[in-house]
């Protein structure tokens, strides 16, 4: 009885050791995903494999038998290693964290775009608006150039993005996770001048727990998931 | 032969020791990284300690200032020194509420400084109304400066972690001891308190006040009610032939110009288009209008999605606009219009147009500029001419070509000027003229870019 529960234990602090070192070397910027892997960039696979035809089933988030299929036959037709393992050459091929190249132009006081700050607000709203529709995307982009132009905020865009707190995607690191062809249009759009927040300097979901204060701001629009505020 | 049961104990004791040496590691790293994150943010205080108590010396000697030329170097002084407290203010690791107040004192005085410096170039004095200003100016930098230095002391009492640094600044903003449940609540009441204290700060620049306040010109007429709201957005899409497109009204803005949103929905032809269109409320001017759907692989050019463009703008009965610069992006171009009146291009009337390469279909059209900006304008006669304008240029500027241009000012404003295009050094440069008073007001680089295409 005795020697049977320190065995028990014994094990069981292996399992969750390794476990632990285990997941530790998975959490990173670009989540590699295998069999059985769930979640939000499930979908992102699922969605653009199907997008270029080679999955059929449905949307759900979780990397089954099918969607492990569809991977490897990607894979195959880009030449990439076939492992049905979806890890950082994948999803470059499949058109994340790709970015053609292009400026914006200036007309007297607006921002000059270049590639820098198209990828810092595409990375922002993939994170911030990622499931939110394309025109609550531009919306966040417009929000932070809102800032920029706003004497209570700092003056680049950079300067927005990393204000201590602002942003709580900005806080987690999760900006660095892959960003979608969606995202790099919102990013460039709202660039070019579009705002549909109409001049809203703050944003967020009344469906999660924010600081109520903010409720104190005046409403400007709602779209999607999203307040827009100023 | 050994017991059984000292094998799992030597197990269990190998993993005690793994994991205990496993977090020492961890707490070291993470005792590192804290001081270097804390020196950090300790360099970002003090380099803003240091600037703000610069900027109260300077506004002090402004009050000193001659009236001529000279002035100009104090004033932009001023103005680094603000900015540069601003920057190194939002670095520190508060909210931006917090010091939200703050950061838009800092960037005013250094605007505002700004605007003097350029009036002190051309010879004129500090008026009595700004030398007031000045001074109060100089008060509110001298209570920021104690309030900043009082945060210094109790720091080097009791030491400055980031945590410590985050709730003094909170702290020193007048509130009482926050509750746990609503920490910002206090202080930002309190701060809303000290705002409305301070008198707004109207001048001619970016982040004057008055800005907040600005009419605007094109909208007439009355209001917009949502049965007619629809009609116009479903007039002002870019419609495919064929499909069907249903409306429907999704909700308001509030915000410098008023709207209705209304989504225009077009299901058919392969893909459908979804757009969202914001309708003026007083007058039903089209604001902006987006439609979702991503585009396909491309099968027109550049030149055939311009035309499209200048039809699209055609049909819907607005007319003398001219495309001033064009911007590709993969597979859309975006093309910038300018209003023209007599000849003369219209720069704050500007109206953005989006079109796909895959169909030609307009996706995006933006007027916020021609909606704020559009009217008709009285004086176009310059009162210098174009030669003497071109005077004004550097001699190693190749002059190609020149015409009248209205241009917006920072400070909301608009001027005649003479435009030139010109390149030296293998830039390409737009330079503007004032055509009243022969000035240069504008210098603009064209930034060379595969997909960048001015056209003039």
């Amino acid at each position: 009885m005795y020697r049977r529960s320190i065995a028990i234990l014994a094990f069981g602090l292996i399992f969750m050791v390794t476990g632990a070192l285990y997941l530790e070397n998975r959490m990173g910027p670009m989540p590699v995903l295998t069999w059985g892997s769930k979640g939000f960039h499930v979908e992102q696979i699922q969605e653009g494999l199907a997008a270029q035809g080679f999955y059929r089933g449905d949307i759900h988030g979780t990397l089954d038998g099918a969607t492990w299929r569809s991977v490897r036959e990607f894979q195959a037709k880009h030449r990439i290693r076939v492992s049905g393992i979806v890890d950082g050459d994948t999803w470059r091929a499949l058109g994340f964290g790709n970015a053609y190249d292009s400026a914006v132009p200036t007309q007297a006081g607006r921002v000059v775009a270049r590639d820098d700050v198209v990828h810092l607000l595409a990375r922002v709203i993939m994170a911030e608006a990622g499931a939110e529709p394309y025109v609550g995307k531009v919306a966040v982009g417009g929000v932070i150039l809102n800032r920029v132009r706003d004497a209570q905020f700092p003056n680049t865009v950079s300067g927005v993005i990393y204000q201590p707190l602002a942003f709580e995607s900005v806080s987690r690191g999760t900006i660095w996770r892959p960003v979608s062809q969606d995202a790099y249009r919102a990013a460039r759009q709202c660039l070019a001048g579009w705002d549909p927040s109409g001049g809203a300097l703050f944003f967020w979901n009344p469906g999660k727990p924010v600081n109520p204060w903010i409720w104190t701001r005046r409403i400007q629009t709602r779209i999607g998931q999203h307040v827009f505020a100023r | 032969m050994p017991r059984l049961w000292t094998i799992p104990v030597a197990v269990l004791a190998l993993l005690f020791v793994v994991s205990f040496a496993w977090g020492l590691d961890q707490s070291r790293t993470r005792v590192q990284m804290e001081n270097f994150l804390n020196n950090e943010y300790q360099r970002s205080f003090y380099d803003t300690l240091s600037q703000v108590r610069g900027l109260e010396v300077l506004l002090g000697k402004s009050l000193a200032v001659c009236g001529d030329s000279e002035d100009t170097r104090l004033f932009a002084e001023i103005y680094q020194q603000a900015l540069a407290a601003q920057s190194n203010l939002t670095r520190l690791p508060v909210e931006g509420i917090a010091v939200a107040r703050t950061t838009k004192f800092l960037n005013q005085v250094g605007d505002f400084s700004s605007s003097l410096l350029r009036q002190s170039a051309m010879g004129v004095p500090v008026s009595d109304e700004h030398w007031n200003t000045l001074r109060r100016l100089q008060n509110q930098a001298g209570s920021l400066n104690n309030e900043l230095h009082d945060i210094e002391r109790q720091m080097e009492q009791n030491g400055a972690h980031f945590w410590e640094i985050n709730q003094l600044i909170r702290a020193s903003r007048g509130a009482m001891a926050a509750s746990p449940l609503n920490p910002a609540q206090d202080e930002f009441r309190s701060i809303n308190r000290e705002m409305e204290a301070f008198p707004t700060l109207i001048y001619d620049g970016p982040f004057s006040d008055h800005l907040q306040r600005q009419e605007p010109r094109a909208l007439g007429g009355e209001a917009v009610d949502q049965e007619r709201a629809r009609e116009i957005a479903l007039q002002a899409v870019d419609r495919r032939e064929g499909v069907d497109y249903q409306t429907r009204v999704t909700g308001t803005t509030r915000g410098l110009i008023p709207a209705v949103r209304v989504e225009v929905i077009g299901r058919g032809g392969g893909r459908d288009d979804r757009f969202t269109v914001d309708v003026a409320r007083r007058g039903g001017e089209v604001v902006w209008f987006l439609n979702s759907r991503p585009p396909g692989p491309e099968q027109l050019s550049v030149a055939e999605a311009k035309e499209r463009a200048e039809r699209y703008l055609e049909e819907r009965n607005i007319k003398k606009m001219r495309v001033t610069y064009s911007v590709r992006q993969g597979d859309t171009v975006t093309y910038n219009f300018a209003g023209a009146q007599d000849g003369v291009i219209m720069y704050p009337d500007l109206l953005k147009v989006t079109v796909a390469l895959d169909n030609g279909q307009v996706i995006g059209r933006e007027g916020y500029g021609y909606v704020m900006h559009h009217h008709r304008r009285d004086n176009l006669e310059p009162a210098v001419s174009a030669d003497q304008a071109r005077k004004k240029i550097n001699e190693r500027v190749q002059v190609t070509n020149s015409r009248l241009a209205v241009i917006p000012t920072e400070g909301g404003g608009e001027l005649l000027t003479w435009e030139f295009r010109g390149e030296a050094a293998g830039n390409v440069y737009l330079i503007y003229v004032n055509a009243n008073n022969g000035r240069q007001e504008q210098i603009l680089q064209l930034i060379d870019t595969p997909e960048g295409e001015l056209t003039m």
